[in-house]
């Protein structure tokens, strides 16, 4: 039995999807910059469709998910359409009426799709967000103020102009320029008025009055307080932790919660970040991805503050030779312990200086328990790629976390997991504005949709009980309320406020 | 480097100026030859033979930033791999050009991949910041201490180590050299690998300030704070991202006040940078 588990390998299942970056042989920025990956059911059918952002002469594709890992391509009648190089996927229900929406992120504007019963409508002008021309990466729908609205944070790049891009070599050929090129550029925040329509209070709020490089966000409420903080990692710039004051204000406190620059004082190419509680402790972690020699930075909630784990966990060593973008915790063997999920490569281009070396394979760490993780086994079939956005879902509902992945001007792909170890697992659908969610001594925080590097997840929140047949279950809604139950494990469980 | 062979009779030359000229190289008269060159340069204007000697003569007397459109005259004129690539990115490296150096230089290596080019076009690729062939240059070059130290430039760590490990032998006195091997051993296989060779490496060379400040990072981070502060105090100045360990040190020793002090120093500091 040790063996078979050891030898099992998880199966690469292409889908009928190319993420296109627009790549010309001047390099421009925003070419290695898609793109993500929106994992929610659209239809209310109980399996996960996949919604993918693309670039250049690409088309923004919505795949339905028809079972058996088929996937059907529905862009046409779905009425999504996506104007321009798009990049980030956040899908939310932001008006409260049951069906997941869709909010893309792009170069020159974001637009906002409201499902209408398994078809789509850009709603974008009347819901009044207007990102002014800003490069957004990212967004994070939140509830701000704990008023049972999903407000809206857009995490926006660098400024960049194709008028004033210069060609940048990199041993002796084009490739994409170092962020140091660009001024960096405030991000954006959006009040829901509950109504379809939004209130832009970056500036009230405190929120734009701080310039980065955004490439990440993780919502979280990290210091325990009820309100949903911000970490935003900033692409070779301090990080930004904007603590969430409960009144409609943040402070930007990221030196003082020790997540603004890892400890060894070299601000990293920050990219894709996740939280979620990795040492089942009850309080969200960080990791973010980096390149090369900057390691894939962890850090450990002490409720005040953070302590980077880089190093005491393992990562340091393990991830020191790597480059990443997409990122995720998630108990990919059902052990009970979330594991760490990375789509890797390098940010230069696969026809520049770095060549082929610049592609990477997708990894995964398997968290051993003790704050400690190791290198995971079974996805050697997946070769490397340019890969960007990575969610981790189980899309074949067999009880198993499978990974999809995008990388640039190849098929996206979904390393299917092979579910051999048989350990118990557990799906909550916790129905209303949930904060967190207690699995036995495990705790996932639903502050957010919005995970890793452009991408986001909308579904039943996943546990790994090992070997527990029968679990406790406690849910947190964001308006005080709780709920214990207890259920046996293998099965999905409904739970309403 | 020696041209006689390169030394090629025009048909045009006047045919006393010719062999005056070549004599000259002969005999080490560079400058005479440069004039006796640049005479019959006079009587045929822009051929390339005349301008490659001319070109020659230039290199030998040192003059090389006036040689290479010389030898470029020729170049364009005869474009197929050959010798004059090598002279002309030689004198690039002797003019510091590095990254001017290394097209010339490729060229050299497709007409003869010999150690001597091998080894120039990885002088040129290293100089150029362009590590990771200038390693690869070296290694073809069976030079395997400067492609050790090209790949640790290069931030390919990985590859490296086995050079470092099968030089760590011969190379046990040399302070760079293991501050080099200490700072990749510290990366791939965690800090209290590679604290050992970076403290040889000070105890031979007390003043090599980045082996102080790897070395300060690494006591940091296996708890030995105390310690690390002096070294990490002497590196700083050279590099500003040491301030945060620093700060991180005299917090984890008690002093708060130098704690914030430096801390507020970094933040002042490397946003500028950025």
């Amino acid at each position: 039995m040790l063996l078979c588990l050891a030898l099992a390998a998880w199966t690469v299942h292409p889908l009928p999807f190319t993420l296109r970056n627009g790549e010309t042989s001047r390099k421009p920025l925003p070419a290695t910059m898609p793109g993500g990956i929106a994992v929610f059911d659209y239809d209310g059918d109980g399996l996960l469709d996949l919604f993918f952002p693309n670039a250049g002469n690409g088309i923004s594709t919505l795949l339905r998910n028809k079972g058996g890992m088929n996937f059907q391509d529905v862009t046409q009648s779905s009425g999504i359409r996506v104007t321009g190089s798009a990049f980030a996927a956040t899908a939310a229900d932001f008006d409260a009426d049951g069906r997941v929406d869709l909010l893309v992120s792009g170069q020159k504007q974001v637009q906002l799709f409201r499902n209408e019963i398994n078809s789509f409508k850009d709603v974008t002008a009347s819901s009044g967000i207007d990102n002014k021309g800003r490069w957004s990466v990212g967004a994070a729908w939140f509830d701000l103020e704990n008023d049972g609205d999903l407000d809206l944070f857009l995490l926006n790049y660098l400024k960049w102009d194709p008028a004033t891009e210069k060609v940048c070599l990199v041993n002796g050929k084009p490739d994409f320029c170092h962020p140091r090129y660009y001024q960096p550029e405030a991000n954006a925040l959006f009040r829901n008025n509950g109504n379809g329509t939004f209130t832009d209070i970056s500036s009230a709020s405190g929120i734009g009055a701080h310039r980065g490089k955004g490439m990440g966000v993780a919502p979280a409420d990290f210091d325990g307080d009820g309100f949903i903080d911000l970490f935003v990692a900033n692409d070779r710039v301090f990080n930004f932790f904007f603590r969430n004051r409960g009144d409609g204000t943040f402070a930007e406190e990221a030196f003082e919660r020790g997540v603004a620059v890892p400890q060894d004082g070299k601000p990293p190419s920050a990219m894709g970040a996740d939280a979620q509680d990795y040492n089942n402790d009850g309080l969200p972690d960080l990791i973010y991805t980096a390149l090369r020699d900057e390691t894939f930075p962890l850090y450990r909630n002490r409720g005040k503050d953070f302590e980077e784990a880089t190093a005491p966990s393992g990562l340091s060593v393990l991830t020191r030779l790597m480059a990443g973008w997409g990122i995720v915790f998630a108990d990919l063997d059902n052990d009970g312990w979330k594991d760490i999920a990375a789509a890797r490569s390098d940010a230069l281009s696969a026809t520049g200086g770095k060549s082929a070396a610049a592609k990477e394979p997708p990894s995964w760490f398997r968290n051993q328990g003790g704050g400690k993780f190791g290198r995971g086994d079974g996805w050697n079939a997946a070769t490397p790629a340019m890969h960007r956005g990575l969610v981790a879902a189980d899309l074949d509902n067999d009880g198993c976390l499978d990974a999809v992945i995008a990388a640039l001007n190849a098929p996206a792909r979904i390393l299917r997991n092979p579910c051999a170890s048989g350990a118990h697992w557990l799906k909550v659908h916790a129905r209303g504005p949930v904060s967190r969610i207690r699995v036995g001594d495990q705790w996932r925080q639903t502050a957010s949709t919005t995970l890793g590097y452009a991408s986001s997840y909308v579904g039943p929140q996943h546990f790994g009980l090992g070997s527990a047949t029968q679990v406790e279950v406690e849910v947190f809604w964001r308006d005080g309320r709780r709920k214990t139950v207890r259920t046996e494990s293998k099965r999905a469980v409904i739970i309403d406020p | 480097m020696r041209f006689a062979v390169l030394l090629i009779a025009s048909a045009a030359m006047a045919q006393d100026l010719a062999p005056q000229g070549a004599a000259a190289m002969r005999e080490g008269r560079f400058e005479d030859a440069e004039g006796i060159y640049r005479k019959m340069l006079k009587q045929t204007p822009n051929n390339p033979k005349v301008r490659l000697n001319l070109g020659l003569a230039l290199y030998s007397a040192g003059k090389y930033a006036q040689a290479i459109p010389e030898l470029g005259a020729y170049l364009k004129a005869e474009p197929q791999p050959g010798p004059v690539y090598l002279v002309t990115g030689t004198a690039h490296l002797k003019l510091r050009r590095f990254c001017d150096a290394s097209a010339p230089l490729e060229k050299a290596r497709v007409w003869q991949a010999s150690p001597q080019v091998s080894t120039e076009l990885g002088d040129a690729y290293q100089g150029c910041k362009r590590y990771e062939e200038a390693a690869k240059a070296y290694l073809a070059a069976n030079q395997p201490r400067a492609a050790a130290r090209a790949f640790w430039q290069a931030r390919a760590y990985a590859e490296a180590k086995p050079l470092y490990d099968s030089l760590a032998s011969s190379n046990a006195a040399d302070a760079e050299f293991l501050y080099e091997f200490g700072d990749t051993l510290a990366r791939l296989d965690g800090a209290a690998a590679g604290i050992p060779h970076l403290e040889r490496s000070l105890q031979i060379a007390p003043a090599l300030i980045p082996a102080r400040g790897a070395l300060g990072r690494a006591l940091l981070e296996v708890g030995r704070a105390a310690e690390s502060i002096p070294h990490l105090s002497a590196a700083a100045p050279a590099d500003v991202t040491l301030l945060l360990p620093l700060s991180r040190a005299y917090k984890a020793t008690g002093r708060l006040e130098e704690a914030a002090r430096v801390e507020a120093e970094y933040k002042k500091k490397v946003s500028a940078q950025n």
